[in-house]
């Protein structure tokens, strides 16, 4: 009996053993995958902080760029557009009171010049103003149906003038009847813009806009005759980090605001673009819309 | 005598504007006009003139940088800066070219005509009024290297970009910098920015 007890307490102690090693192990792995649990949702909380702060990030360069933009276009109004009207009023009043004095050959160049003036002053207003159109994220857009032949001759018509003054021929080599289903007005700005850059860069010679759709999409080329750009030159315009070129060709001041919206208008619908160009071999760029 | 007056401006409405002006109002005939730094200094060398009434920005540089050159090789040269930029904070810049005549472009027609008539007669310039709020802009404790710089940094360029235009060695344009950050009191670009934005100085 006793030597049974006793051999039932051993087992007893045995089964006990045996339970508690159970109970260790399991609690063991209990633990352990808690602690795998809390690390895995850490590191998950961790990620989606990464991406969150990344996100901030970019949200706030973009602001950045956008106020570095907006100080940009004060400064080109109070230059390029405050002072030149400032002068074209001093000088249209000073030929008013004109004390006969002044040559009839100085009132012509005077009125040549304001005429001038006064054109360029509406091209950049324009400008600006589809720039500041476009700046509203929530900006709701739609495709639309339009002519892209009727639509190159529209731009040509605005640039009729100064084109004739330099002696530069307009060529539209799109197909007529090329129908398109996209967003009309970025196109367009994009297309007056590329048209403006051409004609400021070009002293003589062709602009010619050809294109129309391909399978998948739309692909739209402005090519010039012009000075061309060089490598650095292209690259400083495709930069992210692109702001305002200084680059300059002789006598015309490239304060970069074209490409700055032609790129920001492109960004809105997913387009691509393309600049081919050699110093002194004229310059092609090529825009891809996808459908 | 007849002064032979150059305007230096990348504008041709002011060139034309201001010739105008010397032409009907100031009975000044011989008037050439040029649009760019590099001009100027082809001008410069073409022919004798006397006297000279110079924009502050051009597309090739910033009168900042060829003062220094003109008055070397034209030491006689009257000089006038005609600028959109404020005189409170660039004429003292000048003046150390002994440039003493400075035009602001907003000035009203009647004063800037009295103006460029004591320019022209070589009359000393009138002082300028000293206006308390001028003294608070932060931008006039800046020396002239530090403003040359200041335009260079507002438009965007990079260290690397300004030490290659201006010719100087990337730890100079780097330590210029760091005093116009220091001096304005500014941390970064954009808020050098706002603060020349704030204080009416383009760029």
């Amino acid at each position: 009996m006793f030597f049974a007890a006793e051999g039932d307490t051993t087992l007893n102690w045995v089964i006990i053993g045996v339970l508690s090693v159970a109970v260790i192990v399991a609690g063991y792995f209990i633990v352990r995958f808690v602690v795998k649990q809390v690390v895995v949702k850490q590191k998950i909380f961790r990620l989606l902080l990464e991406r969150k702060a990344r996100e901030i990030h970019l949200k706030n360069e973009a602001l950045e760029k956008s106020n570095m933009i907006q100080t940009r276009l004060i400064s080109i109004i109070s230059h390029d557009i405050i002072s030149p009207l400032r002068f074209i009023h001093i000088s249209s009043k000073n030929l008013i009171d004109g004390k006969n004095e002044d040559s009839r050959e100085m009132q012509e160049e005077m009125l040549a010049e304001i005429s001038h003036t006064s054109k360029e002053l509406e091209l950049l207003s324009t400008n600006i103003m589809n720039w500041i159109k476009y700046q509203n994220e929530n900006r709701r857009m739609i495709k639309e149906q339009f002519d892209l032949h009727q639509m190159a001759n529209q731009i040509f018509g605005i640039f009729q003038g100064l084109a004739r003054q330099k002696n530069i021929t307009f060529k539209n080599e799109v197909n007529t009847g090329s129908i398109l289903y996209q967003y009309m007005e970025p196109v367009k700005i994009v297309l007056y813009n590329l048209i403006l850059n051409a004609l400021n860069f070009t002293e003589q010679g062709c602009i010619t806009i050809s294109g129309g759709e391909s399978k998948k999409g739309i692909l739209i080329k402005v090519k010039d005759e012009g000075k061309g750009m060089t490598k650095d030159q292209i690259d400083n315009v495709m930069s992210e980090h692109f702001i305002v070129s200084s680059a300059n060709v002789d006598k015309r001041k490239g304060h970069g605001l074209g490409y700055l919206i032609i790129k920001d208008m492109l960004k809105f619908v997913d387009a691509k673009f393309v600049i081919k160009s050699k110093p002194g071999q004229g310059t092609s760029v090529t825009i891809f819309l996808p459908s | 005598m007849q002064p032979d007056i150059i305007i230096a401006d990348d504008h041709s409405m002011i060139r034309k504007g201001m010739k105008l002006l010397l032409r009907s109002q100031l009975h000044c005939k011989n008037v050439t006009e040029v649009n760019s730094c590099n001009g100027l200094m082809i001008e410069l060398k073409n022919g004798p003139c006397s006297h000279l009434i110079l924009d502050m920005i051009f597309s090739d540089g910033t009168a900042l940088e060829i003062v220094p050159t003109i008055r070397k090789l034209y030491p006689d040269l009257k000089i006038m800066i005609f600028s959109m930029q404020l005189s409170e904070v660039y004429a003292d810049a000048f003046k150390q070219y002994n440039i003493h005549y400075y035009l602001n472009k907003s000035q009203e027609e009647d004063k800037s005509l009295q103006y460029i008539q004591r320019f022209l007669n070589d009359e000393p310039a009138p002082a300028g009024d000293v206006d308390e709020l001028v003294q608070k802009n932060p931008f006039t404790i800046l020396a002239p290297r530090e403003l040359e710089i200041l335009h260079y940094l507002l438009n965007g360029h990079h260290t690397n970009d300004i030490a290659n235009t201006l010719n100087l060695s990337t730890s100079t344009i780097s330590t210029v910098k760091k005093r116009i950050f220091d001096k304005t009191e500014t941390e970064s670009i954009t808020q050098l920015l706002e603060l020349a934005l704030l204080y009416n100085i383009s760029f």
